[in-house]
């Protein structure tokens, strides 16, 4: 929003303040001025009024500001509030509550044209149109008091005038030139025949004053801001009228704007005044009287002001005072509406006293002694566990598109999307992997190692869930890869206190390889067509239910490590592709028993020697004993009964 | 024959000082000191001479045989230790280190800021309802100032209030204070979501961080000292803070926080639209009506609460000048960033 120096000199003296020192001291307390430009011989500020603030949204209202933070004296002009004769023109409200208050003056024989320089100068100069001497008169006065105004062209409306809902069908063309479809939720002003305004928001064309009107009818009301903002919202449309109305008009202004446009038409644009006519509730606002207490207003900001001194600022403010000792009781003046609490009066004192001048001292905080276990500290140390096995950490976005879903669980819906096709939240995070993925690839990398801790929501019935996920991803041109890609998943989990794990072999659409890691993770290969759609490779992915995991820590403990030396046997073997090596692994757990240390895989070949249809891999065998150092004849008699036992194993090759 | 062996030892010391390889050194050995090595014979020929020349002689060959093996031993360390050495300015393997998002690394250092001086670590849910996320928060359903909240709403059937995506994170401040009865003081980070259009410095999914301390003597001036401390740890100790008095619905009163252009120093740059100052968070007393909200007595506890935008504080931090980039996880943007 806009307002000018020369505007505000209409109320105040400002002689000394220079607009730098006008603009910091506003700042200061509350209204940020965030530019001052210089133009036609005026400085116009521009400021950011909050929305409680709707008494700043006025000349008059920013004049009381002034005038308290500078300590001037603000001058009101003297108005002669003309409410005689009285207008014989039926005025009909349907609902008093979307609009308690109708007033309207009428001016005859008045001679419109355009304005003169200073009063164009006074809208142009805060971004206003001017239009003729009669509108800009009722723009000028609407900035000024903070009360929106509207002229009708008296002879093109009809004999009565009626504040009411529209209805459906009807149509208004309006003074922007567009011509619009009313529904119910929009309030309009009508006569008996059709709508001549958007009311509080915007005229009619067909009623609008120009350079042939000869008389005038004067509006203004009072609308109620919720109406005004679900009628000018159903319709897309915004002007100062409506911004005003939306968030609060003075109701004891009303007959100063009205009165003193007027006045001002009559001075400019000739006429006599012809009358005068209200309807709905006399204009009131209601004001609370609240406690005053210096001792709490401290402890509440943290400062030792006087009472004296808060009072003063209280009442630069034009608060009035009520003592009934030991109580003080302050009333705020009737336009400031936002006022109603003990904290409200702590702001305005400390406001004016100056935030800068509040000392800081560190809260005094009694940390509790009980530390509440935290998921959010377990979620940074699995952080720093995947950095340091390679990992970086990417965070991507929850909202995706339908089509990219690929899972099991059905996904929540936004009613609002910002854009259609991105209309879902991702029940699996694993997409925003494979994005990641397609972005480095694009730029050259083909090596990728990611991991993303992300919310992850579905549907459940009767309602919803949402789970926190971590997944882990590596992209690599290699195939053979998986098998580090493995390697650190077990690491990891290993590192979670899970030591061991079972892997299900299940299927999931776009995967070529999938598989359930007990009943909280899964480990999958992206199948090649979907791979090659992204253009990616080859993409393995793990996801993991951190909320399960967290509830899985448990504290390490020491095992005593074997100080018995072990013994390697290697086994040259071919399995058949389809034979899963968990089957091999059994046969080795049952046949070794208790003596097996461990088993590695160690040379992996598919070179002519092995049979079509078979992997060839040479297995290593570590016998230990953790109470002695086994013979080699034992070891011998136990590695005889192993390779026995395998060669008898079906789709298995001893070589 | 004492010239003959001086000879011999300035020979040895030029043959010695010019081998290059081990193998060379061992052949020059064997040559000086081997059994057909010239002192090697003159040793044999010591016995068929005059007696009373015989220990002269002797001396002179041990001397000369110790001083060549000094020279060879000396010289094969030398090129022992040679040999070992290695070229250290040649070009290492090219090597990429696993990096964190800076967007966890800024939530990282913000919340043990915080930690430092009291508060609580904690976290809170991304779908919330109308409830929390507005109504408790003393931010009416249909007024002017619920335009500043835009919110992604979810087609889940509910009661009476509508579920949404939390546009702030402060619903997880209400949720902590109807669980936990003061005194309380946490810090909470989290994902946000507001149905912005991308672009440079705004994502409709972004991070914020609100903290609130609730007590019986809980004051505006601790929430200045509160801040300040945590600016001048975050961004530096010289850094100063302006307090701007603002309205929020769920706090008052109210402020805007900026702090002094760390960039130009206050001159006035780009950075700061030559204002000199930042504006990086929001905060105040924590409004009464929030209070009872949540069940605790406004008459007998205050305190305050803040909350701010953690994106925009990594780009002031780390000079970056595209929202965008957190989100794409270039190699070559999360490689640039460390924890210090």
């Amino acid at each position: 929003m806009k307002f000018s120096f020369k505007f505000l000199e209409e109320f105040l003296n400002l002689k000394g303040i220079t607009p730098r020192q006008l603009a910091e001291k506003l700042t200061l307390a509350g209204l940020e001025v965030s530019q001052i430009e210089r133009k036609e011989g005026d400085f116009i500020f521009e400021v950011e009024v909050t929305s409680n603030r709707y008494d700043l949204l006025s000349i008059v209202g920013i004049a009381y500001e002034v005038s308290a933070l500078f300590k001037k004296k603000i001058k009101l002009p003297k108005i002669n509030l003309r409410t005689r004769p009285l207008l014989n023109l039926p005025l009909k409200i349907e609902d008093e509550g979307d609009c308690p208050l109708y007033t309207a003056r009428l001016i005859k024989g008045v001679r419109v044209g355009p304005s003169p320089d200073w009063l164009k100068y006074r809208l142009t100069n805060l971004g206003i149109n001017s239009v003729n001497n009669v509108v800009d008169i009722t723009n000028y006065c609407m900035l000024k008091w903070g009360e929106p105004l509207h002229a009708f062209d008296f002879d093109k409306i009809g004999n009565i005038i009626s504040v009411r809902r529209a209805r459906k069908g009807e149509r208004l063309l309006c003074i922007d030139n567009k011509e619009r479809e009313l529904r119910p939720e929009v309030l309009v002003i009508a006569d008996e025949n059709k709508p001549l305004a958007l009311a509080g928001v915007i005229g009619g064309q067909d009623s609008e004053v120009s350079l042939t009107t000869k008389n005038i009818l004067i509006e203004a009301a009072i609308f109620s801001p919720l109406t005004i903002r679900r009628g000018r919202r159903s319709l897309g449309i915004e002007s100062e009228s409506s911004y005003r109305f939306e968030r609060g008009v003075n109701p004891l202004n009303l007959e100063k704007a009205s009165a003193s446009a007027c006045e001002l038409i009559l001075k400019l644009a000739g006429g006599e005044f012809s009358g005068y006519k209200r309807a709905g509730k006399k204009p009131s606002a209601k004001s609370f009287w609240i406690k005053f207490d210096i001792q709490r207003l401290n402890n509440f900001l943290g400062t030792s002001i006087k009472e004296k001194q808060a009072l003063q600022i209280l009442k630069r403010l034009n608060f009035n005072l009520k003592e009934k000792p030991p109580i003080i009781l302050v009333k705020p003046p009737s336009y400031r509406q936002d006022i109603k609490f003990f904290e409200d009066l702590a702001e305005e004192v400390a406001r004016i006293w100056g935030y800068q001048n509040i000392k800081e001292a560190l809260p005094p905080i009694k940390r509790s002694l009980k530390e509440e276990a935290s998921f959010y500290k377990f979620k940074e140390k699995i952080k720093d566990k995947l950095v340091s096995l390679g990992f970086s950490e990417a965070i991507t976005f929850s909202i995706i598109s339908e089509k990219e879903n690929i899972s099991s669980y059905k996904p929540l819906f936004l009613e609002n999307p910002l854009r259609k096709e991105e209309n879902i939240l991702r029940p699996e995070i694993f997409p925003g992997l494979l994005k990641v993925f397609q972005y480095n690839v694009y730029r050259k990398e083909r090596e990728l190692e990611f991991f993303e801790i992300a919310e992850s929501f579905f549907k459940i019935e009767p309602g919803f869930k949402e789970k926190t996920k971590l997944v882990i991803g590596r992209h690599t041109q290699n195939m053979d890869n998986f098998y580090y890609f493995k390697a650190k998943l077990e690491v990891f989990l290993a590192d979670c206190g899970i030591k061991e794990f079972s892997l299900k072999e299940s299927s999931l659409p776009a995967f070529s390889n999938y598989a359930l890691i007990e009943d909280w993770g899964w480990v999958g290969v992206l199948n090649k067509e979907v791979s090659r759609r992204l253009d990616l490779e080859n993409v393995f992915i793990a996801e993991f239910d951190l909320e399960e995991l967290y509830q899985k820590r448990k504290q390490p403990y020491f095992e005593e490590i074997v100080r018995f030396p072990w013994v390697e046997r290697d086994i040259s073997l071919a399995k058949r592709k389809e034979l899963s090596f968990r089957e091999i692994e059994d046969i080795i757990k049952t046949q070794a028993g208790k003596f097996l240390k461990e088993f590695r895989v160690v040379d992996i070949y598919k070179g002519e020697k092995i049979p079509s249809g078979f992997t060839g891999f040479t297995l290593r065998i570590f016998y230990q004993h953790k109470q002695r150092t086994l013979s080699s004849e034992e070891v011998d008699k136990i590695h005889f009964q192993l390779r026995e036992a395998l060669a008898q194993k079906e789709g298995l090759i001893l070589r | 024959m004492q010239e003959e062996l001086q000879k011999l030892k300035q020979t040895a010391e030029i043959d010695f000082r010019k081998a290059q390889t081990l193998e060379e050194l061992e052949a020059l050995k064997v040559k000086f000191l081997g059994r057909n090595s010239f002192l090697a014979q003159f040793s044999k020929k010591i016995p068929s001479l005059e007696p009373s020349l015989r220990p002269q002689a002797g001396r002179l060959l041990n001397e000369a045989k110790s001083f060549i093996t000094a020279l060879w031993q000396e010289r094969k360390e030398e090129l022992s230790l040679q040999q070992n050495k290695i070229d250290l300015t040649f070009p290492s393997y090219s090597l990429r280190k696993a990096k964190l998002n800076p967007l966890t690394l800024v939530i990282r250092e913000i919340c043990s800021i915080f930690e430092r001086i009291g508060f609580e670590i904690q976290e809170g849910r991304e779908i919330e309802d109308e409830w929390h996320n507005f109504t408790a928060l003393n931010i009416p359903l249909e007024h002017p100032s619920r335009d500043a909240f835009d919110t992604f709403y979810l087609k889940i059937p509910s009661k009476k209030y509508k579920y949404l995506l939390r546009s702030h994170t402060s619903p997880s401040q209400i949720r902590l204070m109807k669980k936990r009865k003061p005194p309380l003081a946490f810090v909470v980070p989290g994902r946000v979501y507001r149905p912005d259009n991308m672009d440079a410095s705004h994502s409709f999914m972004f991070h914020q961080i609100e903290g609130f301390a609730v007590d019986k003597d809980i004051n505006f001036s601790h929430l200045k000292g509160a801040l300040v401390y945590f600016a001048q740890n975050l961004f530096s100790s010289e850094v100063k803070l302006r307090f701007r008095p603002h309205f929020f619905p769920f706090t008052e009163p109210s402020a805007e926080v900026d702090i002094s252009c760390f960039i130009c120093k206050g001159k006035g740059c780009s950075v700061c639209k030559k204002s000199g100052w930042l504006e990086i968070l929001g905060c105040g007393m924590i409004h009464p009506r929030v209070l009872s909200s949540c069940g605790i007595s406004p008459k007998r506890y205050q305190g305050f609460a803040f909350g701010m935008g953690v994106e925009r504080i990594a780009m002031l931090k780390y000079r970056i000048n595209d929202i965008r980039l957190f989100f794409e996880n270039d190699l070559r943007f999360l490689g640039q960033f460390y924890e210090v």
